[in-house]
């Protein structure tokens, strides 16, 4: 079972820090995909595309209780099939480069994102929810237009278990402020090993309620990707940190 | 709990079919398998960019037969396995009355096998000393069945491991702790140490030179 966490920590400038959210996250379809194509040797010959490397922000969410909502191949699906489904490869309303602001740290990249595009017998359309269940065919495409994600530095991730990994993305004082964050998304760097990175959604949270951020603070957002429920073993062959860290808890074991 | 949607859900599913020399086939197995810790390991350091450097070193590249697959089944086997009860070619067979630890157990047939480390669940060499035969999954034998299932067919032919009584498979990472292992190409640096990924012990089959073993293994994440 592959699953996550999300942390998300306000961190104000005279260091005092305020745990805003924490909740399990959804591992989307792309990370099934992402997986698969490594095994099977089909798609890219670098082990580091596989890896999520970018995210973005969003002021919407992918609604699961209001079909419609967001466009794509999707359709009208009742309830259950949204519950029972993670088939998304997009944000609802990813945010710019020009909404960060110009004096944010983060770094950008320009690019078309990945998905699995679907068939009804007549066209293809990006894959989305309901249109995962009646499809006659599928593979993996790209946006026609570009997109900006934000990068994660390799310096940001952390292993404290040998089976799970930790990234952590900070939003600084200078980034996004005056707006609402409702998602995130997390993007594997580009598994399908074109030339220029085509980043795929593998994981996805949206807040119920907004974070508005403000100069005031930086907001720090810890996720966690594990791999099974009850093994424990320290990471220390890559672990940095010494095991009387008090950083981290077994989260997947609860 | 986790809801529904926030997870995905390893699986796998092994077929098993004896394929006789006139062409015959006949299935003998049919069942779902157990991804093992090993997985979690290996996808973890690929996130992490920090096991190994080459995409090959995360593929699953090895499997190991064994013929104790009985003791698993009793001692209910689960995803924290991390080897085969008594594979051949294991220097443990020895100890468990079995028939030594030498690539010879397989036979002279049309597969190509190497000597690495068994890694352990928290990524130690679990071998001691004289390190375990894995048989290699060519290229060809490798296929994305759907978006997100791999198909590994792996063929055991007439000539290979014949006289034993085989009763459990295991799929294993070539080397996921690659960067981390002192393995120079030449002034004898450490060999591959290799995590079972997935497991599954079956029916007992007592393997002759009447008919080839063909294992059909699907991955689904």
């Amino acid at each position: 079972m592959i699953s996550g966490k999300l942390k998300v920590t306000q961190v104000f400038s005279d260091g005092t820090q305020r745990k805003v959210f924490e909740d399990s996250n959804i591992i989307t379809d792309g990370m099934g995909i992402n997986i698969a194509t490594l095994f099977a040797t089909n798609g890219s010959q670098k082990s580091s595309n596989f890896a999520p490397a970018y995210f973005q922000l969003g002021t919407c969410a992918i609604e699961f209780s209001a079909p419609g909502v967001v466009g794509g191949a999707g359709g009208i699906a009742t309830d259950a099939q949204y519950h029972l489904s993670s088939a998304f490869y997009k944000m609802s309303s990813a945010y710019s480069i020009d909404s960060f602001g110009e004096s944010s740290d983060l770094r950008f990249f320009y690019g078309n994102r990945s998905f699995q595009a679907s068939s009804d017998h007549t066209e293809w359309g990006e894959m989305f929810f309901t249109s995962a269940l009646n499809l006659s065919g599928s593979t993996t495409s790209s946006t026609s237009t570009k997109e900006w994600f934000a990068e994660i530095p390799v310096v940001n991730n952390t292993k404290y278990y040998i089976d799970s990994i930790e990234y952590r993305i900070a939003l600084d004082e200078n980034s996004l402020n005056g707006l609402p964050i409702k998602e995130v998304g997390l993007f594997a760097k580009n598994p399908v090993g074109l030339k220029h990175d085509h980043p795929m959604l593998v994981a996805y949270k949206k807040f119920e309620q907004p974070f508005n951020k403000t100069k005031d603070f930086s907001l720090v957002f810890d996720w966690s990707i594990g791999f099974l429920k009850h093994f424990i073993a320290w990471d220390n062959f890559s672990n940095v940190v010494g095991e009387e860290s008090e950083s981290v808890e077994k989260w997947f074991l609860s | 709990m986790d809801n529904q949607v926030d997870i995905i859900d390893a699986s796998g599913h092994l077929e098993i079919w004896k394929v006789f020399s006139g062409g015959r086939e006949e299935k003998v197995f049919d069942d779902h398998n157990v991804i093992t810790s090993g997985m979690g390991v290996g996808l973890a350091m690929l996130f992490a960019g920090s096991g190994a450097d080459t995409i090959a070193d995360y593929q699953i590249k090895w499997f190991q037969l064994g013929i104790s697959g009985d003791y698993a089944i009793r001692t209910n086997y689960d995803s924290s396995q991390y080897s085969l009860v008594s594979a051949l070619g294991q220097t443990a067979e020895a100890m468990t009355g079995g028939v030594g630890g030498t690539s010879g157990h397989y036979g002279v047939g049309s597969i190509m096998m190497d000597q690495h480390d068994l890694m352990s669940s928290n990524g130690d060499r679990f071998n001691t000393g004289v390190p375990h035969w894995f048989v290699y999954i060519p290229e060809n034998a490798i296929r994305k069945t759907s978006d997100n299932s791999v198909t590994y067919a792996l063929l055991i032919d007439r000539e290979i491991c014949n006289g034993h009584t085989l009763n459990e498979i295991g799929l294993f990472m070539h080397d996921p702790l690659a960067a981390f292992l002192n393995k120079a190409a030449v002034g004898g640096g450490q060999l591959p140490r290799s995590p079972l990924v997935a497991y599954r012990p079956f029916v007992n089959i007592k393997k002759s030179a009447d008919f080839a073993l063909v294992f059909r293994w699907t991955l689904s994440f």
